[in-house]
C-alpha cells in the first residue's frame, strides 16, 4: 500500500526543468546503483480539487480529488495520517452536499468533516504523468517516482507560472530508507530541486483557482497601534468575508454562504456602534445604518434556512404524529425561501449595496479618511486602550442587565441581554490577538454557556412564533391538511417546553458567569497601561457589585482585582490568538 | 476488521497459494488487507519478493519490542500489505509459551491495526501446535484447504470437532477442495459427493493447474500475473463464496 504524505515515508517532492530527460533516471541508477528503474506509460490525468469553501477538508488535514486517469474516473480521499481511500465517481458533478457523494467509508468520512456545507471545485489542473518504479535487487518495489508534467486547460499547452515537471518519491510502507536515497539522488541530479508545497497548493497557485475565504479577524492587530487604524483594519476583515461570501450567496451554493455573510455584517455593525468613535469622524455612524438595511435584508432568507436544516430533527422528534405529516411544512418553507432568496440576491446585486460598499472601503483605508490630519495632531489611543475600555464597558452593561434579571422579568429583558452579550462576544473576537490567550479561553467559554442559554430561550419563542404564522399562512393558502398542522402544534408545544427549560436554566447560568474568578478574567484579558493613563475605573453596578460580594473573598474588590490581574499577565501582541 | 486463516494440520495443500490469492483480490476490490506470512518457510513472503525478515524475529513481536506496525512491508499491489515471515517463526511454539495468555496473543497483536485494515489474511504453517491453535482463537473465519481423500475430511471434521469446544469466542470454518485432479476418480467421487451437501465446504473448488505451481517463478499471485486464466478464475469464485460470508 503505498501511504504519502505519512511520516517517515515521504521521501518528497522536487521541481525539474526538464522531465523527460533521460539523465534523470540515469542520475538515479548511477547514485543508486542497486535500484532498477522501470519507467511506465505516460496517462492523460486531471484532477480537480475538492473542497468546502471554508476549507474544512484542508483544515482537517485531508485531500479530496476528483480524478480521470486515462478514462477511468475516482474520487481520491487522503486523510491526516495519510491513507487513501479509492471510490469510482464518474457521475459526480459540483457543488455537492455529502449525500450526493457515493455511500461507503468516504462519504461517512467527508461527512462527518463538511456536515451542511457543499463541496466545490477548489482547483484544477490537467497533467501528462508517468509513473517509474523503482526496484531493489529482488526485483521488489521500493518506491514509485511520479514525474508530473503540468498542462493548461488547453491540451498539452504547458502553464507559464509551472515547472516543467513534478517529481514525486512515493515510499512503499516499510521502505523508507531506499525512498530516501532515491530522494538524495534527485536532489544531486543537474536542473531538479526539492519543492516545499504540495500538489494541492501548487495547483492553486498555477491556476488561481477558487477564491479564498478572507480571515475576518485579522492578526495584523498589536497592542500599540492606532485604535483608528485598528478599527479600519478589523473592518476591512469583515468587508472582505462579506465580498468573498457574496458569489456563493448569489449561487445558492449551501446555507453557509448567507450565513456567513449575515454574521461579517453584524460584527462589522457591532464594531462601528461599539468602536467606531474611535475612527473620529461620523462615516460609522452612516454605515451602521447601512449595514442595519443590510442586515434586515438577510433576515427572512436566513430564517427560512434554520427552519429547513432543522426539519429533519424536527421531524423525528415527533411523537404523536408520523414524520411524514410535516412534509408540506417543508414544501411551504422551501416555496418561501424561494421567494426570499430572489429578493435577497435582488438587494445584494442592488446599487445600494455596491454604495456601501464603497463606503465601507473607504473606513477601511485610514488614510482616506478625512479626519487623518487632524487626528494625528492628537496622541492617538491605542489598539489596547480602545480594546480595555470597550469590552470593559461591553461586560459591564451585560453583567447589570443580567443581575437585574428577575423570576418576574419580562421575556424582552433576556432578548435585551442575549443582543448585549453577542456585542461583548464580538469584541472580545476582534481584540483577541491583544488578550491573554487562557483568559480569553476562558471568559469565551463562559459567555459561550450564557449565550447558549439565552439563544435558546429567544430561539424557541421566535420559532413557536413562527410557526404560527407559517400554520396561518398554509391555512388561508389551503396547503395545510389537518395531520400538518397537528405535527405543527406538536412542534410548538415542544418548542414551548424548550423555552421553559432555558429560562429555568437562566440563574445558575448566568451566576457561574459570574463567578469571581471569571469576572477577574475578563478584568484581566489586557493589562492595565502606565497609571498616568489608565482611565479612571468605571464604578460596577450597584445590583453586580452585591452578587459579587455575596461570592467573592472579602479581601479584596472588583477594581483592585483587575488591577493585580494586570501587573501579573503580559501582553501577547501579533497574532497570539 | 476480518481476519480469515488458512490453515491445515497437513502441508502442501495449498494455505499458502489461498492466502496469498484471495488476498490479492480483496485488496484490488478496495478492501485494505494485511496478509501475515506465520510460516517459517516464508513462501508468501518469497512470493511478493519481500525479504523474510523481521527486525529482532518473532520473540519481539510477540513481546511488542517490535510493533507490527513497523514491520509491515507495502507489497507492490495497491491496499494490500504483509507482514514478512521470519525464519525465528519455527520457535513460535516456545515463544507463545513465554508469554501471558498464549493462545489469545496473536488477535492482541492484530487489535491495534483494526482501523487501518478491513481483511487480515494468515497464512499459517502447517502442524497442530500452540501457534496453530493462537491462530485458531485470532481468526473470525478458518478457511480450509483440503485434498479430496477420505482422510482428510476425517482431519477436517477433528478440526472442526476442536474449535467447537472453545470457550467463547470461536471461529466459523470454512472448508474447500485444493489441488482437484478431476482425471484421478477418487477426486472426482469426494468433490462431486460432498460438494453442496455441507454448509462448511465451500462450492467452489480450487484444481490442480500448473499455473499455481509457476506463481513462485512469477513471484506473484495468479490473480493478479493472469487474472483472466482458470486458476484465478477458480480463486474468484473461492473469494466470492468467502466474501457472502464474511
Amino acid at each position: 500500500m503505498t501511504r504519502p504524505h505519512t511520516a517517515g515515508e515521504v521521501s518528497g517532492r522536487f521541481v525539474s526543468t526538464d522531465p523527460d530527460d533521460p539523465e534523470l533516471t540515469a542520475a538515479i541508477a548511477a547514485l543508486a546503483p542497486s535500484f532498477t528503474i522501470l519507467a511506465g506509460p505516460h496517462s492523460a490525468v486531471r484532477r480537480t480539487w475538492i473542497d468546502t469553501f471554508d476549507e474544512r477538508l484542508r483544515r482537517a488535514g485531508m485531500v479530496l480529488v476528483h480524478a480521470t486517469r486515462d478514462g477511468e474516473t475516482y474520487l481520491e480521499l487522503t486523510d491526516a495520517d495519510g491513507h487513501r481511500l479509492r471510490v469510482p465517481a464518474a457521475a459526480m458533478t459540483w457543488p455537492a452536499f455529502a449525500p450526493d457523494l457515493p455511500a461507503g467509508p468516504l462519504r461517512e468520512r467527508l461527512a462527518a468533516v463538511i456536515d451542511i456545507r457543499a463541496l466545490s471545485v477548489s482547483a484544477a489542473l490537467r497533467s501528462r504523468e508517468r509513473q517509474l518504479r523503482v526496484l531493489d535487487d529482488d526485483g521488489k518495489t521500493v518506491a514509485r517516482l511520479i514525474v508530473d508534467t503540468p498542462l493548461g486547460h488547453q491540451r498539452h499547452r504547458p502553464i507559464a507560472s509551472a515547472p516543467a515537471a513534478v517529481l514525486s518519491v512515493h515510499a512503499v510502507r516499510g521502505y523508507g530508507a531506499e525512498a530516501g536515497r532515491i530522494a538524495t539522488a534527485l536532489t544531486s541530479t543537474p536542473g531538479v530541486e526539492a519543492s516545499r508545497t504540495s500538489r494541492r497548493d501548487d495547483a492553486l497557485a498555477w491556476t488561481m483557482a477558487g477564491a479564498k475565504p478572507a480571515h475576518p479577524l485579522t492578526n495584523a492587530l498589536t497592542a500599540d497601534m492606532p485604535a483608528a487604524e485598528a478599527v479600519a483594519t478589523v473592518l476591512d476583515g469583515f468587508r472582505r468575508t462579506l465580498e468573498a461570501n457574496v458569489p456563493g450567496l448569489i449561487a445558492d451554493i449551501d446555507t453557509e454562504f448567507l450565513h456567513d455573510f449575515r454574521v461579517a455584517v453584524r460584527r462589522a455593525r457591532s464594531t462601528v456602534k461599539l468602536t467606531g468613535h474611535a475612527l473620529s469622524d461620523d462615516r460609522a455612524a452612516t454605515l451602521g445604518e447601512e449595514l442595519k438595511w443590510l442586515g434586515d435584508l438577510t433576515s427572512p432568507t436566513r430564517d427560512l434556512d434554520v427552519y429547513l436544516l432543522g426539519v429533519p430533527a424536527m421531524a423525528q422528534s415527533l411523537r404523536s404524529s408520523p414524520a411524514a405529516d410535516l412534509e408540506p411544512f417543508r414544501e411551504h418553507l422551501a416555496q418561501r425561501r424561494d421567494v426570499e432568496q430572489r429578493r435577497l440576491v435582488r438587494g445584494v446585486r442592488s446599487k445600494r449595496l455596491r454604495e456601501l460598499l464603497d463606503q465601507w472601503r473607504d473606513i477601511g483605508d485610514p488614510l482616506a479618511s478625512p479626519a487623518h490630519g487632524k487626528a494625528a495632531l492628537a496622541p492617538p489611543i491605542t489598539a489596547a486602550t480602545l480594546a480595555r475600555t470597550s469590552v470593559r464597558k461591553s461586560h459591564r452593561t451585560v453583567v447589570k442587565l443580567g443581575s437585574q434579571i428577575t423570576a418576574a422579568s419580562p421575556a424582552e429583558d433576556l432578548h435585551t441581554l442575549r443582543k448585549r452579550c453577542k456585542e461583548l462576544r464580538y469584541l472580545l473576537e476582534i481584540f483577541a490577538p491583544l488578550h491573554d490567550k487562557a483568559l480569553h479561553k476562558q471568559v469565551l467559554q463562559v459567555l459561550k454557556a450564557l449565550q447558549e442559554c439565552l439563544g435558546e430561550f429567544q430561539d424557541s419563542e421566535v420559532q413557536a412564533d413562527a410557526l404560527r404564522t407559517f400554520a396561518g399562512e398554509m391555512s388561508s393558502a389551503g396547503a395545510a391538511a389537518s395531520a400538518t398542522l397537528l405535527a405543527m402544534g406538536e412542534l410548538a408545544a415542544a418548542l414551548h417546553a424548550e423555552q421553559q427549560r432555558a429560562r429555568a436554566a437562566f440563574d445558575s447560568t448566568f451566576a457561574a458567569f459570574m463567578q469571581p474568578r471569571n469576572q477577574r478574567s475578563f478584568d484581566a484579558l489586557l493589562p492595565s497601561p502606565e497609571p498616568a493613563r489608565e482611565p479612571k475605573p468605571a464604578r460596577e453596578p450597584k445590583i453586580a457589585r452585591r452578587r459579587l460580594e455575596s461570592t467573592r473573598p472579602r479581601r479584596a474588590d472588583s477594581s483592585t482585582d483587575g488591577a493585580a490581574g494586570g501587573t501579573l499577565l503580559s501582553l501577547h501582541t501579533g497574532g497570539a490568538a | 476488521m476480518k481476519i480469515v486463516a488458512s490453515y491445515n494440520i497437513k502441508g502442501g495443500v495449498g494455505k499458502t497459494s489461498t492466502a496469498v490469492n484471495l488476498a490479492a483480490l480483496a485488496a484490488r476490490e478496495g478492501r485494505r488487507t494485511l496478509l501475515w506470512d506465520l510460516d517459517p518457510q516464508g513462501a508468501a513472503s518469497f512470493l511478493f519478493r519481500i525479504r523474510p525478515r523481521v527486525k529482532g524475529g518473532g520473540k519481539a513481536l510477540l513481546r511488542r519490542r517490535t510493533t507490527v506496525d513497523a514491520a509491515i512491508k507495502g507489497t507492490d499491489f495497491d491496499n494490500l500489505d504483509l507482514l514478512p515471515s521470519d525464519f525465528s517463526y519455527r520457535n513460535m511454539d516456545l515463544d507463545l509459551d513465554a508469554e501471558k495468555k498464549p493462545t489469545r496473543r496473536l488477535r492482541s497483536l492484530l487489535s491495534p491495526l483494526a482501523d487501518e485494515y478491513d481483511l487480515v489474511f494468515l497464512d499459517c504453517p502447517p502442524g497442530i501446535s500452540l501457534v496453530s491453535e493462537s491462530v485458531m482463537h485470532a481468526a473470525d473465519w478458518l478457511l480450509v484447504p483440503l485434498m479430496p481423500a477420505t482422510l482428510s475430511l476425517r482431519t477436517f471434521d477433528q478440526l472442526t470437532a476442536f474449535v467447537a469446544d472453545f470457550d467463547g469466542r470461536r471461529p466459523r470454518v470454512l472448508a474447500f477442495f485444493s489441488m482437484v485432479d478431476r482425471r484421478k476418480r477418487l477426486h472426482r467421487e469426494v468433490v462431486d459427493g460432498l460438494t453442496g451437501t455441507r454448509a462448511d465446504i465451500a462450492t467452489a473448488t480450487i484444481p490442480a493447474l500448473s499455473a499455481i505451481e509457476q506463481m513462485a517463478e512469477v513471484r506473484s499471485p495468479v490473480t493478479m500475473s493472469a487474472p483472466r486464466s482458470r486458476a484465478a478464475q477458480s480463486y474468484g469464485a473461492l473469494w466470492a463464496d468467502l466474501q457472502r460470508r464474511l
